[in-house]
């Protein structure tokens, strides 16, 4: 390829890369060192980043979302690697339909599905009318921390869960057959081949999923908005980033809101970096 | 025998699990049919017998309707045609050029996967508004870049084989004919998953679209209808904020509909080229 032609070619997505993406990140670590309500900008130094760590709503927003990927992560993984497993013994029809039946509840945002979830949950919606019905007390599921923090979960779980069982369905499928038959003639029993190859084969895939569930509910935006449009009861369900969004939009603070973002960024880049590590020590 | 009842229970227990996960769509449809007065009833009826159309007269009512999914027509047909031409291209570079520097290039090039966009809203506005655009070019042009399309097509062309290449260049193509006249042509899978993820990733920007268009005719399909059931939320208008959610909903279930045969076809062979 002429180095020329080959330039030519790529510089559409090196300007949009330059634009939407370089451009963006110096501007918010620039801006990072400043103060700005978007008006008025002065130089503070190292001060927001000072205060980032001194913030009580910015450092919970990391527990909140551990805590959230804890109640997240073991489901989602568990149910998402048995139902591919399980749908991997259909024949090809079948398996496709499957796959994209359990996508559905996935295709849209949370938003979509946050107008749905807010009348399921909300203090006289749906779930409440049933108790209540029945003759129990109310349960202020968007109001309190931890039934507020369930609630978010329980919308993720929904909206996630598709798209773990197709990666997990997906990467199952690429194993070539020739290693089942192989165990068939070795005298293995399906649950023999599932335990012994199929797992130790998928592990990288399941490691890719519990990453992506991690960084995901870090950055959980959409079910929030939606839910506890203030980042729920004493801030207990805004994920980092939602806190972020808060930051900047609500208290109308662009200096400190990109100080937090660099910190963020930063985290996330060590939970890959520990991830890699993670990988490297399982294949020894 | 005992593999037989293993059978039926794994397809029960996968049955179940199936209607669980439909059933919050379920409700949704179901209910979007529903009169104002049956979400105030006590206990609640799961399958109310009360039909109504009223929900969707009322979104259908609605002045702007046109206009905004006019907008989004707009939006996703630009970011879709020049996202996917400006990513392939790239990764068409990224499969075939064997010259070092992109090699790194192509690795830089994946770092916005990691970084989230919310983050960047923020100096997104300054960058607009150095290059003095706003409104629906500032909707298309940010989201545009997308290094999962630039990463997938790499590993997909990879998978071309090289002497299609070789003779369309004898010919004297140039290399971005080669990419729309060869390569495109023998990727449908590829070209057929990018369109509807990036469909989907268009239809569904909501924050940085919100923030964008503020006047009522310039606003999207997504924020001026969601928009709509956020200004006015009380259990009286549930009914027409889940007809607005079915209608929300439609266009994704269209898009995945039309492209679910090239999903998984053009995610398997690019991620097992790696």
């Amino acid at each position: 390829m002429k180095p020329r032609a080959a330039l030519l070619m790529i510089l559409p997505a090196l300007v949009l890369f330059a634009v939407t993406f370089i451009a963006p990140l110096l501007l918010v670590g620039r801006l990072s060192f400043y103060q700005s309500d978007y008006v008025h900008t002065a130089y503070v130094g190292f001060q927001n980043y000072i205060d980032a760590f001194r913030d009580t709503y910015f450092l919970k927003s990391f527990v909140n979302s551990s805590v959230m990927t804890i109640m997240l992560a073991p489901l989602i993984t568990i149910v998402a690697y048995t139902v591919a497993s399980a749908i991997s013994d259909y024949s090809e029809k079948v398996q496709a339909a499957a796959r994209f039946l359990f996508y559905v509840p996935g295709l849209t945002s949370g938003l979509i599905m946050g107008i749905l979830w807010l009348w399921i949950l909300d203090r006289s919606g749906l779930v409440n009318n049933f108790i209540v019905s029945f003759g129990g007390e109310p349960v202020p599921w968007l109001y309190d921390l931890w039934p507020a923090r369930f609630s978010i979960v329980l919308v993720s779980t929904f909206s996630g869960m598709g798209g773990y069982i197709i990666l997990y369905a997906v990467t199952m499928h690429a194993i070539p057959e020739e290693l089942r038959d192989a165990a068939k003639v070795d005298g293995a029993s399906g649950r023999q081949y599932k335990k012994l190859i199929q797992r130790p084969l998928m592990m990288p895939t399941i490691l890719l999923a519990l990453l992506l569930s991690i960084v995901g509910t870090m950055q959980l935006w959409e079910s929030i908005y939606m839910l506890t449009a203030e980042g729920g009861p004493e801030g207990g369900t805004a994920s980092p980033v939602y806190e972020i969004f808060l930051t900047a939009f609500k208290f109308g603070k662009a200096g400190y809101a990109a100080a937090k973002g660099i910190i963020l960024m930063l985290v996330l880049i060590a939970i890959l970096l520990i991830k890699n590590r993670v990988e490297g020590w399982l294949r020894k | 025998m005992a593999e037989k009842v293993g059978r039926f229970f794994k397809a029960a227990i996968l049955g179940i699990f199936m209607v669980v996960m439909l059933l919050p769509i379920y409700l949704m449809v179901e209910n979007s049919f529903t009169p104002a007065s049956v979400f105030l009833k006590v206990p609640p009826d799961l399958f109310p017998y009360e039909f109504t159309l009223a929900n969707y007269q009322r979104v259908f009512s609605n002045q702007y309707l046109g206009r905004w999914a006019l907008n989004s027509l707009i939006v996703i047909g630009a970011i879709v045609t020049i996202g996917i031409v400006t990513n392939c291209a790239a990764g068409y570079v990224f499969a075939f050029s064997n010259q070092k520097i992109y090699r790194y290039l192509f690795w830089a090039m994946l770092s916005p996967m990691f970084v989230s966009g919310y983050v960047l809203i923020i100096s997104r506005f300054l960058v607009i508004r150095w290059l003095h655009i706003s409104g629906m070019l500032a909707v298309i042009l940010m989201p545009l870049f997308w290094p999962t399309g630039i990463y997938l097509s790499r590993n997909y062309f990879h998978s071309i084989p090289m002497s299609l290449i070789e003779s369309a260049r004898m010919d004297g193509a140039s290399e971005f004919a080669i990419l729309m006249k060869v390569v495109l042509p023998v990727s449908k899978p590829l070209v057929g998953a990018c369109m509807a993820f990036l469909a989907m990733a268009a239809m569904g920007d909501y924050i940085w679209a919100h923030l964008n268009l503020t006047r009522p005719a310039s606003k999207t399909y997504l924020v001026g209808l969601l928009q709509s059931t956020l200004e006015t939320y009380q259990i009286r208008s549930v009914g027409y904020n889940l007809a607005v959610g079915v209608m929300l909903f439609i266009p994704y279930l269209i898009v995945f509909s039309l492209s679910s045969r090239y999903f998984i076809t053009g995610l398997t062979t690019g991620a097992m080229k790696e």
